[in-house]
C-alpha cells in the first residue's frame, strides 16, 4: 500500500520546511518509527519518523529543496510498488514565491493525519486563512494594547502552539524590551513546544595582569600625575577591579554584536521603554545604538540593578566614576523609598555582577525579566596551575554566563565567552579598544 | 427558472410525495376544502380526496398524538399546526412520545412524521400567534428542526423531511408565505442539516434563517453596494442537525459573527449557535466578539407598529453589522 510522507506543519508560523536530508535512499527499506528524513524550518530542525514500514519508492524532492507543508514528498509502499501517476511536484523554485499555505484539496486528510507523526506536541490548525494568526482573545487585546502586530508576537516568541497565547505575547514584549534579535536564533537548541531556556557555561581566566593593572592605575591616579590633570571631568575615582571587568564585558560585547542586537527599534508604548525616573530614556534604540547594562548591587535586604546607561560610551575612567553614582544612588533610592517597586525598573537586556568582595566563587546568575544574558565573576582565587610544566601558584577569576537560549544563540554566547576571557586575561587588549 | 411562492413550493412538495408515495397524508384543523390557515393545502383534497387530506378536530394533542400513532404504525404523516405556538398542547405528544419511540423502543419503531407549523410575527395576531419557538425543539433529541427561508429550501427540505424516517418539525415562515422565488420544475431534495451560503464575504458572516433571510441579504447588498463591505451570508436551513462546520469556517475567514433570528435573544438558537463558533476552531480566528440580534424580551404586541419594533429590524440590523466592522482589540 502507498502511504504518502508529507512536510509536517510544526507550528503555526511555519509555511515550508527545506529538507537537509534523506536519511533513506530510494528504494531502502524504512521501519515504522525510524527517521527516514531530516528537515528544517525557520526555527529548527529535525527528524521526521516513517509513519508506516516500507520501502521508500520515491523521494519526490531533492535535499535542499524547500517545499510548502502538507506537501506530499515522497511515497513509502512495497518494494515494487509505482508510486501514483499524475501528482508529481511543480520542481519548486529556491522559495514557491507566496507560498500560499493552502492544503492540496486531495490529500489534505492525509496530510493531516501524517503532520502528527513530526515530533510535534501538538496538532497545528489547518487550513489556516490566508494571512491570518490564530490567537486567544486575551493574546489579542495584548498585543493591540502594547502597539505590537501578531506576526511580531509570533516571531519573538517562537511558540509552536497552534495558537497565539497570552503568555506568547507577553514572552514576545518581554524580548522586544530586552531588545532581542529580530528574529529568534536560527539554529539553537530550542525544540518546538518548550518554555525558555537557560544555559549556563562557566570558565576562569588568569587575572594577574589585570590585578597588576589595577595596581598600576591607582598608584598613577593617587599621585596625580599630569595626565590626571588635564582631565576636566573632575576627580576620578581609581578603577577598581569591577570596573576594569565591566570595561572588559562591554569591549567583548562590542566585539559581538550578537550578544547585543540592536536591530530592531521598540515601539513607544512597550513596557521597558517608558522612560526612566530622572527622565534618562532608554538610549538602547539610537540610530547608531549604545548599550545599556544592569550592574547588580548587593543592597541593604536584596539585590539591585540599576541600569548603567550608553555604558559602552563611557571611557574607563568615566565607567568607573559612573558605576560608583550609579552604586550610590541605587542603596540610596533603596532606604529612601522602602519597596518603591524596583521591579518597575526597566531592565537592560544583560547584566553584569561581581560577587567577589562577598566571599562567592562562582554562580549561575538568573536573568531578570526582559534580560537576555547576565555575566557572573566571583572572587579571586590562588590556585595551583601548570605552567610550562611548572607547578604555579595562580591567581584565577571564576565566571559564568547564563543567557537564554531563545535570544542568543549558544555559539556566539561562547566566542563571547572567549573574547572576554582573552580580554581579562590580556588588559592591554580592551584597553586599546576602549578609552582609558 | 420560474418563480412560485414559500405556500406554493410547499403545496407541490407535499403533493408530489403523496403521489409518489400512498403511505404520504397531511392532517390538520381546515386543511381540506378551506386549504388550511394560510391556505397552503388549497386544492389539494380535490386531488387526493378527504381520506388523505384529513380535517382534524381543534385539538392539538389529538393531531399530533395521531401522527405520532400513525408513524409508528407504518404510515407517513404530514401534520399542519395552524400556529406554531399551538405546539405546546401536543408537547407530550411530541416530545415524551414522538421523539423518543425510536431511542426506547431499541430501533423497532420509527416516527416519520413531518409537523409543518407557521411561526413569527408580522400579521397583527398578536402574541400567542405569533411567537418563534425553533429552539425548544432544537433542545430535543429525536428531533428535527428545519426553518426553511426560500421556497427552493422549503420545497426540498420538505421532501427531504417527509422522506425521513425521524420526526421532523418544520417551522414555516408566515411572512414568507407569499414571497416568490426560483423553484426547480424538475424533482429535487435538499438535505436536512446542510448550510447554504447565500452571498460570499470576507468581512464578516451573517448568520440567520427564516424570515430574516430576506432581511438580511437586503442590507449585504446594500453595504457592499455603498461601502464595499462584503457579508458572508450563511443560512443554517436545519437548526437539528446544525451544519456546524459550514458555520465555522464561514467564521474562521471573516473572523467576526453577527447572528440574527427573530426569535427572542434571551434563550434563542442564536445562543446555541455563538456557543458552537466560540468553542470551535474559528476562536482563535474572531476578531471580535459574536453578537446577537434578536427579538425583545417581550410578548409580540399586538399593536402594528410596537409589533413591527420589537423583532430585528432594516435599521438595527444594518447597525449591528457596522458596530461589530467597526469592533477592534485594544480599543
Amino acid at each position: 500500500m502507498i502511504t504518502e510522507v508529507v512536510m509536517p506543519k510544526s507550528g503555526m508560523a511555519m509555511e515550508e520546511g527545506t529538507i537537509l536530508s534523506w536519511l533513506k535512499q530510494p528504494g531502502e527499506y524504512v521501519e515504522k518509527g525510524e527517521p527516514l528524513l531530516e528537515i528544517e524550518t525557520d526555527k529548527l530542525s529535525m527528524e521526521i519518523d516513517a509513519e508506516e514500514s516500507g520501502y521508500l519508492i520515491e523521494a519526490l524532492y531533492d535535499e535542499g529543496s524547500t517545499v510548502p507543508v502538507a506537501s506530499v514528498i515522497a511515497y513509502l509502499g512495497d518494494k515494487d510498488e509505482v508510486p501514483p501517476a499524475g501528482s508529481p511536484p511543480e520542481k519548486p523554485a529556491e522559495k514557491p514565491a507566496s507560498t500560499p499555505g493552502k492544503t492540496p484539496t486531495a490529500s489534505s486528510e492525509k496530510s493531516k493525519e501524517s503532520a502528527t507523526a513530526a515530533p510535534v506536541t501538538k496538532q497545528p490548525i489547518s487550513k489556516q486563512p490566508e494571512g491570518k494568526i490564530p490567537a486567544s482573545p486575551a493574546a489579542k487585546q495584548r498585543a493591540a494594547v502594547a502597539g505590537i502586530s501578531l506576526e511580531q508576537a509570533v516571531r519573538y516568541a517562537s511558540s509552536s502552539e497552534d495558537m497565539l497565547h497570552l503568555r506568547d505575547v507577553e514572552k514576545a514584549l518581554r524580548r522586544i524590551s530586552a531588545g532581542g534579535q529580530a528574529e529568534p536564533a536560527g539554529h539553537h537548541m530550542q525544540k518546538p513546544g518548550r518554555a525558555a531556556q537557560q544555559f549556563t557555561l562557566y570558565r576562569y581566566a588568569r587575572i594577574e595582569t589585570m590585578t597588576e593593572l589595577r595596581k598600576q592605575l591607582k598608584n598613577h591616579f593617587s599621585a596625580g600625575t599630569p595626565l590626571e590633570k588635564e582631565a576636566d571631568t573632575g576627580p576620578s575615582p581609581s578603577p577598581s577591579l569591577s570596573d576594569l571587568l565591566l570595561f572588559g564585558v562591554l569591549r567583548a560585547l562590542e566585539k559581538h554584536p550578537e550578544m547585543q542586537d540592536r536591530r530592531f527599534s521598540v515601539p513607544a508604548s512597550l513596557p521597558g521603554n517608558s522612560p526612566a525616573p530622572g527622565g534618562a530614556a532608554s538610549e538602547r534604540q539610537t540610530e547608531n545604538g549604545s548599550l545599556d547594562i544592569g550592574i547588580l548591587v548587593a543592597g541593604e535586604d536584596d539585590f539591585l540593578q540599576p541600569v548603567l546607561r550608553s555604558a559602552d560610551k563611557l571611557s574607563l575612567r568615566e565607567l568607573a566614576k559612573t558605576r560608583r553614582e550609579l552604586t550610590q544612588a541605587a542603596l540610596s533610592q533603596e532606604s529612601g523609598t522602602e519597596s518603591d517597586g524596583t521591579d518597575d525598573q526597566p531592565h537592560a537586556g544583560i547584566s553584569f555582577s561581581n560577587l567577589g568582595m562577598f566571599g562567592i566563587t562562582g554562580s549561575a546568575g538568573n536573568p531578570a525579566p526582559g534580560e537576555y544574558a547576565c555575566i557572573q565573576t566571583g572572587m579571586v582565587d590562588r590556585v595551583a596551575g601548570v605552567r610550562n610544566g611548572e607547578l604555579v601558584v595562580e591567581k584565577r577569576l571564576n565566571l559564568t554566563l547564563t543567557f537564554d537560549t531563545q535570544i542568543v544563540g549558544g555559539t556566539p554566547a561562547l566566542r563571547f565567552f572567549d573574547t572576554l576571557v582573552l580580554m581579562i586575561e590580556n588588559p592591554q587588549l580592551m584597553l586599546s579598544l576602549g578609552t582609558v | 427558472m420560474r418563480e412560485i411562492t414559500y405556500a406554493e413550493a410547499i403545496r407541490e412538495a407535499m403533493s408530489e410525495e403523496m403521489r409518489q408515495n400512498d403511505d404520504v397524508f397531511l392532517m390538520g384543523e381546515d386543511v381540506g376544502v378551506y386549504g388550511g390557515a394560510f391556505g397552503v393545502s388549497l386544492g389539494m383534497v380535490d386531488e387526493f380526496g378527504s381520506e388523505r387530506v384529513r380535517d382534524m378536530p381543534i385539538s392539538e394533542a389529538a393531531i399530533i398524538g395521531s401522527g405520532v400513532g400513525a408513524a409508528a404504525t407504518g404510515m407517513r404523516p404530514i401534520v399542519e399546526i395552524q400556529f406554531s405556538d399551538f405546539l405546546t398542547i401536543g408537547m407530550d405528544q411530541l416530545v415524551n412520545q414522538g421523539a423518543k419511540m425510536r431511542y426506547m423502543f431499541g430501533g423497532n419503531a420509527t416516527v416519520p412524521l413531518v409537523v409543518r407549523a407557521p411561526e413569527g410575527s408580522g400579521t397583527g395576531a398578536a402574541a400567542q400567534h405569533s411567537q418563534s419557538l425553533e429552539a425548544w425543539f432544537a433542545h430535543i433529541p429525536g428531533l428535527k428542526v428545519a426553518v426553511p427561508s426560500t421556497p427552493e429550501d422549503a420545497k426540498g427540505m420538505l421532501k427531504s423531511a417527509i422522506r425521513d424516517d425521524n420526526p421532523v418539525v418544520f417551522f414555516e415562515q408566515k411572512l414568507l408565505y407569499r414571497k416568490k422565488g426560483p423553484v426547480p420544475e424538475k424533482e429535487y431534495t435538499i438535505p436536512l442539516g446542510k448550510a447554504r451560503i447565500h452571498r460570499d464575504g470576507g468581512d464578516l458572516s451573517l448568520i440567520t434563517y427564516g424570515r430574516m433571510l430576506p432581511l438580511c441579504l437586503d442590507i449585504a447588498k446594500e453595504l457592499s453596494d455603498e461601502h464595499g463591505i462584503e457579508v458572508e451570508v450563511v443560512d443554517p436551513r436545519t437548526i437539528r442537525p446544525l451544519d456546524r462546520e459550514t458555520l465555522i469556517s464561514s467564521v474562521k475567514k471573516t473572523g467576526r459573527a453577527l447572528i440574527v433570528h427573530e426569535a427572542v435573544t434571551m434563550g434563542g438558537f442564536g445562543g446555541e449557535i455563538a456557543a458552537v463558533l466560540a468553542d470551535s476552531e474559528a476562536f482563535p480566528y474572531l476578531d471580535a466578539p459574536i453578537r446577537r440580534v434578536g427579538g425583545l424580551d417581550v410578548p409580540i404586541p399586538y399593536c402594528p407598529e410596537l409589533e413591527k419594533q420589537v423583532v430585528p429590524t432594516h435599521d438595527s440590523v444594518r447597525s449591528a453589522v457596522l458596530e461589530l466592522l467597526d469592533w477592534e482589540y485594544g480599543s
